[in-house]
């Protein structure tokens, strides 16, 4: 099924991701979101964030993806021994998260392309995760006409078409339906060898498809 | 990088053209201002120096209104997180700027014409007037692009935009002025040149050094 | 503190030195002595927009949160520089109206303190629009950046415009004013205070700004 779904030979080489985060505190003005939070996560692992709405976990995923800066503590990530900053680090990480949102003028196929592009990574690879996920009808529409639960299928197939190192999922279940919840599982068990993987959720199912937990409150 | 760069490029040209949105408006402003002028002008022989000045007002707030649409579109649509998350800083402000002079060429483009036609002007040195136009054009998309990602993140309230690049773009401006006068004269306009290159040299370097600041999520 | 200290000292010299121990000049007469308020005035409205832009680029190379006091800096300089660009403004412009005969005549200086004018104003504006944000530091630090890099685009392309009215010892030497050795002293002095009295009010309000801060760290516990 890996090999279906990655044509290329990127499964066949060995990857070692850690992320180490400490002490990561944020506030906006004299809000405080999130205090002296620390967690470390490495190639086969994962983890939950959890917490009531409004505790940070999305605010969190984004400093934990490296496109938002923490206000206090610190945050690194590594593959292979080597430190991860700016293009590098964006070339080996997937956001699916609520406001992660795709060009509606677009297609699917282009969003892919684009995606796919942009992070140097082989568009082509694309075209059996549209099959997984159910969208290869769909692929050749414009954004604006897909259903909530198509978007957030494309917004998955988005996450993971470059075959990151760390993958992070906020709400991935959010908008689908049974089937929906079934094929992200199942994905997720193809993938979690290899993968680094955070899900920020609500949820007590998908919560449990994680290993560990971060508690946000 | 080029890879990332180029598809930022096709991604926000296709959007543009299916969209339309910052070229119509640019567009309309520019096509009813010169209009405008000719009409209320009512055949009346203007001095180089006002024809100048005029052609001048009317692309720099042409380009007000067109200019700022790149960066703002991609916050009000909520594509911004989805944008960071796939492509490089570099990548994304160089996309941004190449999209930017296309727009001032479509103004350019549009004005030029307008202009000359309605308002009866004869000029001694059209290549050096065309020259001009170009260099001056491609000095206000040089300095507002990373004015126009500082504004998108400041909410992108359209006259805020226009306050806040109207002092950055005043030396070009004038230069670009002085220089087209002299081109419809039959002047020189060598040195005009080479100062709005170099401007816009500056610019897109300074640009790129704050750009990693003015993108990064707070 | 010693800049209080000096500026007790200095500001007085220069108002007595400026209304009584330098002379009045030959042709201006009388209407001279603005000379020792408004050219110390622009010159501490320059200083100040140097020392905004300077702390700017300090403020976002020091990302990693070096120096994020220089925000506090970069901002009451700017501010400061604002209310020193007005008076300089309205003390050269009653200085021109009975020098030249009107208030406002678009040669080089006048016209290069309008632009500082124009870009503080684009300024505040940015920085209350982004009230309440994050990023407010960040981007307004990066517009500060840009202006200053324009700057000597100004410098080199004003004088190619606008024709000069202003007797300008140091660009212009045809049209020196002849300053007598007790108007040269005036001025000095006068420069230094104005000088001493900005970086008094910036440090006065760079704590106000931290004890500001401090209180609102303060209520939320």
């Amino acid at each position: 099924m890996s090999r279906r779904i990655f044509c290329t030979t990127s499964t066949m080489t060995v990857r070692s991701f850690s992320l180490d985060a400490v002490s990561l505190s944020k506030s906006y003005g004299r809000t405080r979101v999130f205090e002296n939070v620390s967690f470390s996560i490495a190639t086969g692992e994962s983890a939950a964030f959890t917490g009531p709405n409004g505790s940070g976990k999305s605010t969190l995923c984004d400093i934990a993806a490296g496109i938002r800066r923490p206000g206090r503590g610190t945050i690194s990530h590594y593959l292979n021994g080597a430190p991860l900053q700016g293009e590098s680090l964006l070339r080996v990480t997937g956001l699916a998260a609520p406001r992660v949102n795709p060009y509606d003028e677009l297609t699917g196929m282009e969003n892919v392309r684009f995606a796919a592009r942009a992070r140097g990574a082989d568009p082509l690879t694309a075209a059996p995760l549209f099959e997984f996920f159910g969208l290869a009808r769909h692929r050749d529409k414009l954004l604006r006409h897909y259903s909530s639960g198509m978007r957030q299928r494309l917004k998955l197939i988005l996450s993971v078409l470059h075959d990151p190192a760390l993958l992070i999922l906020d709400e991935p279940g959010a908008n689908l339906d049974d089937e929906g919840r079934w094929k992200l599982a199942e994905f997720i068990e193809l993938i979690r060898a290899r993968t680094a993987l955070i899900i920020a959720t609500n949820d007590r199912d998908e919560a449990a498809l994680c290993s560990s937990e971060v508690r946000l409150d | 990088m080029i890879e990332a760069i180029l598809a930022n490029i096709a991604k926000d040209f296709r959007i543009e053209f299916r969209r339309r949105f910052a070229v119509n408006v640019a567009l309309s402003f520019a096509a009813i201002t010169t209009l405008a002028v000719s009409l209320t002008a009512g055949g009346a022989r203007l001095e180089t120096r006002t024809h100048a000045l005029l052609f001048w007002i009317i692309i720099f707030f042409s380009a007000m209104n067109g200019l700022s649409h790149v960066f703002t579109r991609e916050e009000e649509e909520g594509t911004a997180l989805f944008l960071r998350t796939t492509s490089p800083e570099l990548a994304v402000f160089t996309a941004k700027l190449v999209f930017n002079m296309a727009v001032m060429a479509v103004i350019a483009a549009a004005v030029v014409p307008l202009y000359v036609f309605f308002l009866n002007v004869e000029i001694a040195s059209p290549g050096r007037f065309a020259l001009v136009a170009c260099a001056g054009s491609a000095a206000i998309a040089s300095s507002t692009t990373a004015l126009g990602a500082i504004v998108a993140r400041a909410g992108g309230r359209g006259s805020l935009f226009t306050i806040i690049s109207f002092p950055v773009v005043l030396p070009p401006l004038w230069v670009s002025i002085k220089a087209t006068q002299s081109s419809i004269a039959g002047g020189g306009a060598a040195q005009s040149i080479v100062f709005l290159l170099a401007f816009s040299g500056a610019l897109v370097a300074v640009s790129y050094m704050l750009f990693g600041h003015i993108w990064i999520e707070e | 503190m010693a800049i209080t200290r000096l500026v007790h000292v200095f500001m007085p010299a220069a108002i007595v030195m400026a209304f009584v121990y330098a002379p009045a000049a030959e042709v201006l007469g009388e209407t001279s002595r603005l000379l020792y308020f408004h050219v110390p005035l622009a010159w501490v409205s320059v200083m100040a927009f140097a020392v905004s832009g300077i702390a700017s680029v300090a403020f976002l190379a020091g990302s990693k949160g070096r120096f994020p006091a220089a925000e506090t800096t970069f901002h009451n300089s700017a501010t400061l520089g604002t209310f020193s660009a007005l008076l300089a403004t309205a003390t050269g412009s009653v200085w021109a109206k009975l020098m030249w005969g009107s208030y406002w005549n678009w040669d080089p200086r006048e016209t290069s303190i309008v632009i500082l004018l124009l870009i503080y104003f684009a300024y505040f504006s940015l920085r209350s629009a982004l009230a309440g944000k994050a990023s407010r530091g960040r981007l307004s630090a990066a517009y500060l950046v840009i202006a200053m890099t324009v700057m000597p685009f100004f410098v080199f392309v004003i004088p190619r415009v606008f024709r000069s009215l202003h007797p300008d010892p140091v660009i212009n030497p045809g049209m020196k004013i002849l300053l007598e050795p007790e108007m040269k002293l005036a001025l000095i002095v006068s420069a230094a205070a104005f000088s001493l009295l900005y970086f008094h009010l910036l440090r006065i309000t760079n704590r106000v700004s931290k004890i500001q801060a401090a209180m609102e760290d303060l209520s939320d516990e």
